[in-house]
């Protein structure tokens, strides 16, 4: 029998190479995993509150556009 | 939309000796999720004594239903915690979801028995581990979820390689 006609099961995939099929972005998984948990808190806080900041920005701009049609 | 402060929250509650697991996106945080989260998520312990920690550490935040109708009467005290399960509220320290029972997992005794202590703020808190918000978002089946499992499974990947072998 021909060895070669035997198909390989293709390796099972890493749950990171998984996820970065899925599209997440891993290099930030790394990154936060550097830090303590404490710092990851502070970290996603501060990122949220600009992100809320940004939105209020968006939505005082949206308002001043309407206003000025 | 006032930011919530994640960290005044849980030390607040902290000091209020309430007994509570920090679940949901905060606990994903802690862990190195990359995902923001707009709210803390805990569980408590259902018992007389610990809800009655909960009303009197939460009354000066003023709590209220998030997205109630304006006017809508609210009392947060222990008969309304007790004759409810989960409550998704807003204070002035910004969004609180407190949770009963978590899917996948069960009441507080279960969700605390899948946490893990961590380090948080100079202080210990409770936070449940990335199996047991795998468990929880699982059981949820929810759509919004599926990136997160993903993401949650590559942490604990991330994670086992890190522990050193012994």
């Amino acid at each position: 029998m021909d060895d070669q006609s035997i198909p390989t099961p293709a390796p099972e995939k890493s749950a990171v190479e998984r996820a970065i099929e899925f599209g997440v972005d891993v290099t930030l998984l790394i990154e936060n995993l550097r830090y303590s948990p404490t710092e990851r808190l502070r970290r996603g806080e501060k990122i949220m509150k600009s992100m809320v900041a940004f939105k209020r920005e968006v939505d005082r701009a949206r308002k001043l556009q309407t206003s000025e049609k | 939309m006032n930011p919530t402060d994640v960290e005044a929250i849980l030390i607040h509650l902290d000091a209020g000796q309430v007994e509570f697991v920090v679940i949901g996106g905060v606990a994903a945080l802690a862990h190195g999720s990359a995902r923001v989260t707009f709210d803390v998520d805990v569980c408590y312990r259902r018992t007389r004594e610990n809800v009655d920690r909960l009303c009197k550490t939460l009354d000066p935040l003023k709590p209220n239903l998030r997205g109630a109708p304006e006017g809508l009467l609210f009392k947060f005290d222990v008969n309304t915690v007790l004759s409810g399960l989960n409550f998704t509220l807003v204070t002035d320290l910004g969004d609180l979801d407190l949770l009963g029972e978590v899917a996948g997992l069960g009441e507080y005794d279960a969700v605390e028995n899948a946490a893990e202590i961590l380090p948080l703020y100079g202080r210990s808190m409770k936070v449940i581990t990335i199996e047991g918000l795998l468990k929880a978002k699982r059981a949820a089946g929810r759509r919004k979820d599926q990136e997160a499992i993903v993401e949650l499974e590559a942490l604990l990947e991330m994670q086992q390689k890190q522990k050193p072998t012994t």
